[in-house]
């Protein structure tokens, strides 16, 4: 009896052994699972084709001019979303643009994007093409949940790029001819296909590389093919690091999201949910071993974005929209008009948040529009009630003809200074003033424009068509952001011991509502604590 | 007689016209200018100009700070250039080393009206901000 007994006493203690280790096993799985996350960083944003002009002209030099017409014209069946291009700064600072694109008679489920990138010299690369199939089995589970790429289940398909770019246009191919090389045989060599598990959890080909595509048109490279291994993991991403539980990534109000990783060889291609791809090379140990995977460490630190519910607290009457927009500007472009402190940000959104009245239109404008004639002729001097000076002299001109007439009243006064025409010029109310620091004058526009185009996008043209300040919420804001740098921040240091009287002075001369912009900037104090 | 009465009749009614005509009248500026401004837009806000040539600007009736003024006739004030000749401009300095900075203003009139109300008018020439002030 005694032996049975020692004997369940052995097997217990044996079994409660191996349980340990297997949790301990299990623990220390995690512990690596936990490292991926924490030591995989690199910098992600949304932009539009404007700024990446240097890739845009890249592109259409290989192409045509048409390539991103937004006319659809008939030669070139595709159409690019050019405002929400996904760029990825890796660990070794190449520069990763994801553009999607999509053909008018492509399949439910089907979506593209052309991958470009640029290495920290500005050399770039050889673009390729990611093309993902939907499983039909799971189509309609992706569609119920809006194209949600976490529900995404299908196969994921690497393509040269001059398999879309015949005869000088982008186009769809008729049939699925990914590396339409041969093989020794003479038979096509198959397509490379990865199959992708958007639900999580990782998925993984067969490992095979074929070595992809094999020619290339396409110029500015002297690397071969473009590599190509089939393997796929899923990584948190939050604000743009890995470094952070798992479980942030379902809060997407907090800025979680899945990143899906194919790699290729060495280089790392994801795709976010919104099924926008990017190249990164992240320093997770499964890149280490990769043949080619230089791997470096982004150590600058993107956590202290300013995000669109740090604006609002701010301004709460400002809609969600302008508040995304601005918050965007603030992170992607803020630094190259000056603002590298939490301090100088925090004086901008006091003066911009007075000048726009909380940021509830982001379309300010000065009126010029009167209704009392002696009013009109007492504030202007080339405007009076004299008709008879009226009439004999050509630089005054009769108030009372003058009234609810804003054009006609802006070309008078603001006529021939600042680059302004003359009065028949019409220039006083073209170049009236928009944007929320109100840009104003020829001379302005002019300036802005040229800063803008060396700086970003040689196309946008606010001389020609001032419109576009006031109508375009970004321009508006990116024309605030640009007088601040150039009445403010260029002249007097910004810091610390700043007041917001003398940020007010070069902004507004006269410290008009400097109550309202003392509770805004103590706001913003609050609200903004690093940058 | 009935002649000199009619001639009477329409001088008086000239002079009625001519006093219509000038409801609003220029004021010389150098002389004019000189008193305590308050701002239309934002009440709280008050200049002070006096004959010694300092410019005081007040917030809430709180001295915000001391500046010197000058007129500038011509094309420029401070680093800002025009293209017309028959500009005036308000040259603002300031004093301290607080705000360091010009601040330029077109002096686009400074009148009286029929109420005695007295309105200067200024445009910023940066921004071309209108600004209207009256007179205390």
């Amino acid at each position: 009896m005694k032996k049975i007994l020692r004997s369940i006493v052995i097997i217990f203690t044996l079994l409660i052994s191996i349980s340990l280790i297997n949790c301990q096993t299990d623990d220390d799985f995690a512990a690596t699972e936990s490292e991926v996350f924490e030591k995989s960083l690199y910098k992600q944003r949304t932009i539009s084709i404007s700024e990446i002009p240097d890739l845009k002209h890249f592109i259409i030099s290989q192409s045509n001019q048409g390539i991103f017409s937004t006319q659809n014209e008939p030669a070139h069946h595709v159409s690019f979303d050019l405002d929400n291009i996904t760029e990825i700064i890796d660990t070794l600072n190449n520069k990763n643009y994801s553009l999607s694109f999509t053909f008018p008679n492509q399949s439910i489920g089907e979506f593209y994007n052309l991958i470009v990138s640029k290495d920290p010299l500005g050399n770039i690369k050889k673009p390729y093409v990611l093309k993902y199939k939907s499983d039909a089995s799971h189509l309609d589970q992706y569609m119920e949940n809006n194209y949600d790429f976490s529900f995404f289940k299908g196969s994921v398909e690497l393509h040269k790029y001059t398999d879309y770019l015949k005869n000088a246009n982008f186009s769809q191919t008729e049939e699925d001819n990914c590396p339409p090389d041969l093989d020794e045989y003479g038979d096509p060599i198959a397509c490379e296909t990865t199959p992708v598990d958007g639900s999580g959890g990782g998925s993984s080909g067969d490992g095979n590389d074929t070595g992809g595509p094999t020619d290339s048109d396409f110029g500015g490279s002297d690397n071969d093919d473009v590599p190509f291994s089939a393997e796929s993991r899923w990584l948190c991403n939050w604000r743009s690091q890995h470094h952070v539980s798992p479980q942030d990534c379902n809060r997407p109000d907090k800025g979680g999201t899945w990143v899906l990783v194919i790699t290729i060889r060495g280089a790392s291609t994801s795709a976010n949910p919104n099924g926008l791809p990017q190249t990164v090379e992240d320093n997770c140990p499964e890149c280490i071993t990769s043949s080619d995977g230089g791997i470096g460490i982004v150590t600058e630190k993107t956590d202290c974005d300013t995000s669109k519910e740090d604006l609002k607290k701010i301004f709460p009457n400002a809609s969600d929209a302008n508040m995304k927009t601005l918050a965007t500007a603030i992170n992607d472009y803020g630094k190259d008009f000056g603002i590298h402190t939490k301090e100088q940000l925090q004086h901008f959104l006091a003066q911009a948040g007075h000048e726009t009245g909380g940021f509830t239109t982001l379309n300010v404008s000065e009126s010029t529009y009167w209704t009392t004639a002696s009013k009109l002729a007492e504030t202007y001097k080339n405007l009076t009630m004299d008709s008879t000076l009226a009439a004999n002299n050509s630089d005054r001109y009769y108030a009372p003809d003058y009234l609810r007439n804003s054009s006609a009243v802006a070309n008078i006064a603001m006529c021939c200074k600042y680059e302004n025409g003359n009065v028949a010029s019409g220039d006083g109310y073209k170049y009236r003033g928009r944007g929320i620091f109100q840009l104003t004058w020829k001379e302005n526009y002019a300036a802005f424009k040229t800063w803008y185009n060396n700086k970003y996008n040689p196309d946008i043209d606010p001389v020609t068509t001032p419109n576009i300040i006031a109508d375009n919420v970004k321009l508006s804001i990116m024309s605030g952001l640009w007088y601040y740098k150039k009445r403010v921040l260029d002249k007097i240091t910004v810091d610390s011991t700043t007041t917001v009287s003398q940020v007010t002075i070069p902004i507004n001369d006269q410290l008009t509502g400097i109550k309202d912009r003392k509770e805004r900037f103590k706001k913003a104090q609050d609200s903004i604590n690093c940058l | 007689m009935k002649t000199i009465k009619l001639i009477l009749l329409i001088c008086f009614i000239g002079v009625i016209f001519n006093c219509k005509a000038q409801q609003i009248r220029e004021l010389n500026l150098e002389t004019n200018i000189i008193g305590t401004w308050i701002m239309n837009d934002d009440p709280l806000v008050k200049i002070i100009f006096t004959s010694r040539g300092k410019y005081l600007l007040y917030n809430d009736n709180v001295l915000m700070d001391t500046y010197t003024y000058s007129y500038s006739f011509g094309k420029s004030c401070n680093s800002e250039t025009l293209t017309s000749d028959d500009d005036i401009f308000l040259r603002i300095v300031n004093t301290s080393v607080e705000f360091g900075d010009t601040i330029c203003y077109f002096i686009n009139t400074i009148n009286i009206n029929l109420s005695g109300v007295t309105t200067l008018s200024l445009t910023s020439a940066g921004r071309g901000r209108l600004v209207l002030f009256t007179k205390q």
